[in-house]
């Protein structure tokens, strides 16, 4: 791999109510690229963006943003940290009692002395971005998924993080909303150079946008590369995860003693 | 057995270990000055939500209490031709006991629950995952201000409560069934003082609130961020904060009075 | 807006918890700054005020027309002194009016009783002004020295009989 890293995850291994989700990953983020993680549900893909947030502590391995290891950082020094970095929930997580533009305003109204005439300007500017100016004065409540996404998308470019981590972005959204919400992802990517991380299991659609793909199962990296090399993957586990196969590698039956005869 | 005995172990364990995040979460919260200009707002914010909202409920159970207590008093009182001590029966019953434990209580089933049901309705939205990938630290955001405001909120409103109490003391024995006013105040002024009673019920109203507030937040902070956890927490809160209230309540009277 | 109306709401939430810890203190505490113009003060030594408190009625025929203010003990002869605030409107009380300590049923609280005197302008009686002293005082009764007083009279008498029927005999 030859180019710069952004995050590097070395030899992590964590465990969660005693389930172990992950086992010496290893892991390097390319600064200004999009870096999709894919992998079956309950892989815990989303514990990893987890991790790299600081929110949660592996059990053994560093994370290095930077150059820094997050995990290492006093209390202060970590919420620092976390004023480059910025993330896009599932669910939005837009705050329910404020307006949209008050949710897009509020970490610059934390972070930042601007006055207020430049901070709707800014507001606004990132509303627009995301198309959803419109919506300026609406409450979380009022949007629909997509759009809520979408505003929570402008809330967390707003204070111009070096790097975006995106937790399923296109979980329950119509084509029309994937689309919008991939170019989106594609754009703010290329326009402004932020890093980005997609973790998602919509192999099609971030296939189109990524420009590095990590698949984990069973808490390690199965496969790595370009999209065009995991695409002619030789590997069958690969393979399968990639078309979406019934049966192959991974099971459908989950496993257990097989006495379906005798139970019947 | 040894199961037995490891179950036992593993509980106590949980609770031991769910303390000490309480008592790191308080350090987080409490020693900490962020901008006062910030802090502010949100502050007055929530002591309209924990105190202002609070008021209605506090008044009129401070009057019905104290009209009870008038009522009662006066007729035990009368056998004993002893009505002019009502005064004192009264005000004592309230401002020692009555107006902070009672007070607490409401608070508790009023504020405490509505703390711990939105700290828990934020937690499972996760937005408080969200403030802190932003960056700011819900602890100071969300936290602080509304501990602050119920340490603030509670005292006042056990004053609001004693006061109330006691003019419904006098409705009652004074208003309705004739006794005199001067009698009734002069026997309370003659048995309540400012340090040996009043600065004592501040005490176990301030003490209250800490405890009403803490368990509150906790738990709305610690909870599973699912529907049953947000609704098993605010039972807890509500439990806990009772017998935290009721037991501190004994401890706090035999050290003071 | 919204956010005006909760500062205004909490303003007026804490304004209320100072005026309510100063009623609290100021009248239930009893620390009493007493503004009270309306009245005039008279004074009156008694041997005993038993259990008499600040405040207490005071009555002449059951009608309220004060309320004790004080009560102090005198410096030189170490009896108390009770100040009576009378109302303005009660100013034709007798310098000769008699000023006893009663008790409102058995155990009751105690109050000040004025009996009304005579008033003669040429015997020398004026009414009652701010300042004067009543002369003619009662002292509280004290149950436990209405008891030992009943004991020890009926004690008497019964030697008295005793003796009477040793005469006789």
């Amino acid at each position: 791999m030859n180019f710069e890293s952004l995050i590097e995850v070395k030899d992590v291994s964590f465990s969660y109510l005693n389930k172990q989700i992950y086992k010496n990953l290893s892991l390097s983020i390319p600064k200004g690229k999009i870096t999709a993680i894919l992998g079956p549900s309950g892989t815990g893909k989303t514990t990893i963006l987890r991790l790299i947030g600081a929110q949660l502590v592996p059990d053994k391995g560093e994370i290095l943003f930077d150059g820094i290891n997050v995990h290492s950082l006093r209390r202060k020094q970590l919420y620092k940290l976390r004023e480059r970095m910025s993330m896009l929930f599932q669910s939005g997580a837009l705050f329910a009692d404020m307006t949209v533009f008050e949710n897009v305003a509020f970490p610059l109204r934390e972070h930042t002395n601007l006055s207020e005439d430049l901070l709707a300007d800014v507001v606004l500017m990132n509303l627009e971005a995301v198309g959803m100016r419109h919506a300026a004065n609406l409450y979380p409540s009022e949007l629909s998924g997509g759009m809520a996404r979408r505003a929570a998308l402008a809330r967390s470019i707003a204070l111009d993080p070096d790097l975006v981590m995106y937790d399923e972005p296109f979980v329950g959204q119509d084509p029309i909303t994937k689309g919008v919400l991939v170019k989106l992802i594609s754009d703010i990517n290329k326009s402004l150079g932020k890093t980005s991380i997609v973790v998602t299991h919509d192999v099609k659609e971030i296939l189109e946008i990524a420009h590095y793909v990590y698949i984990l199962a069973e808490g390690s990296v199965l496969g790595q590369g370009t999209p065009e090399e995991i695409l002619n993957s030789t590997d069958p586990r690969v393979n399968q995860f990639i078309r979406g196969d019934f049966d192959g590698p991974y099971a459908y039956k989950l496993k257990g003693e097989d006495n379906y005869i005798e139970e019947l | 057995m040894i199961d037995f005995v490891g179950s036992f172990g593993r509980y106590f364990l949980k609770k031991l270990s769910s303390l000490g995040r309480s008592t790191l979460m308080f350090f987080h919260t409490v020693f900490v000055f962020p901008s006062v200009k910030k802090t502010f707002p949100l502050l007055v914010m929530q002591i309209y939500f924990v105190g202002v909202q609070s008021i209605i409920i506090i008044i009129v159970s401070g009057l019905f209490i104290g009209m009870v207590l008038g009522l009662q008093g006066f007729n035990i009182l009368k056998d004993f031709m002893a009505t002019g001590s009502l005064g004192s029966l009264v005000s004592l019953s309230i401002i020692r006991e009555l107006g902070p434990v009672v007070t607490a209580l409401l608070f508790a089933g009023r504020a405490g629950s509505a703390l711990t049901a939105e700290i828990g309705q934020l937690k499972a939205s996760e937005q408080l995952n969200a403030m802190e990938m932003m960056a700011v630290d819900p602890l100071h955001r969300i936290v602080a201000p509304r501990f602050w405001a119920g340490m603030i909120s509670l005292p006042i409103l056990s004053i609001l409560f004693c006061l109330v109490g006691i003019y419904g003391g006098k409705l009652v024995g004074v208003d309705w069934l004739g006794l005199d006013e001067g009698i009734y105040f002069s026997s309370m002024q003659s048995s309540v003082e400012l340090g040996a009673d009043l600065v004592p019920m501040l005490i176990k109203s301030v003490s209250f609130g800490f405890v009403c507030t803490w368990i509150a937040l906790f738990n709305g902070y610690d909870c599973k961020p699912t529907s049953e956890g947000i609704s098993r927490a605010t039972t807890a809160t509500v439990v806990q904060s009772s017998l935290g209230i009721l037991g501190m309540d004994f401890v706090l009277t035999a050290l003071m009075f | 807006m919204k956010y005006a109306k909760a500062e205004v709401l909490v303003g007026l939430f804490m304004l209320l918890g100072i005026i309510a810890a100063t009623v609290l203190a100021l009248k239930v505490a009893g620390l009493v700054l007493d503004t009270d113009t309306k009245n005039y003060r008279v004074y009156a030594k008694f041997e005993n005020i038993g259990s008499l408190r600040v405040r207490a009625p005071v009555r002449i025929g059951g009608v309220l027309i004060g309320r004790v203010t004080a009560i102090t003990l005198d410096k030189e002869t170490l009896s108390p002194v009770v100040e009576i605030g009378i109302e303005n409107r009660y100013s034709t009380i007798s310098s000769e009016s008699k000023a006893s300590i009663q008790t409102a049923g058995i155990i009751g609280e105690q109050y000040i009783s004025i009996t009304p005197g005579f008033y003669d302008e040429e015997m020398g009686t004026t009414y009652l002004k701010d300042g004067d002293y009543i002369k003619d005082t009662g002292s509280a009764l004290v149950l436990e020295e209405l008891i030992s007083k009943f004991v020890f009279n009926s004690e008497q008498d019964k030697k008295k009989e005793a003796e009477k029927e040793a005469e006789t005999n």
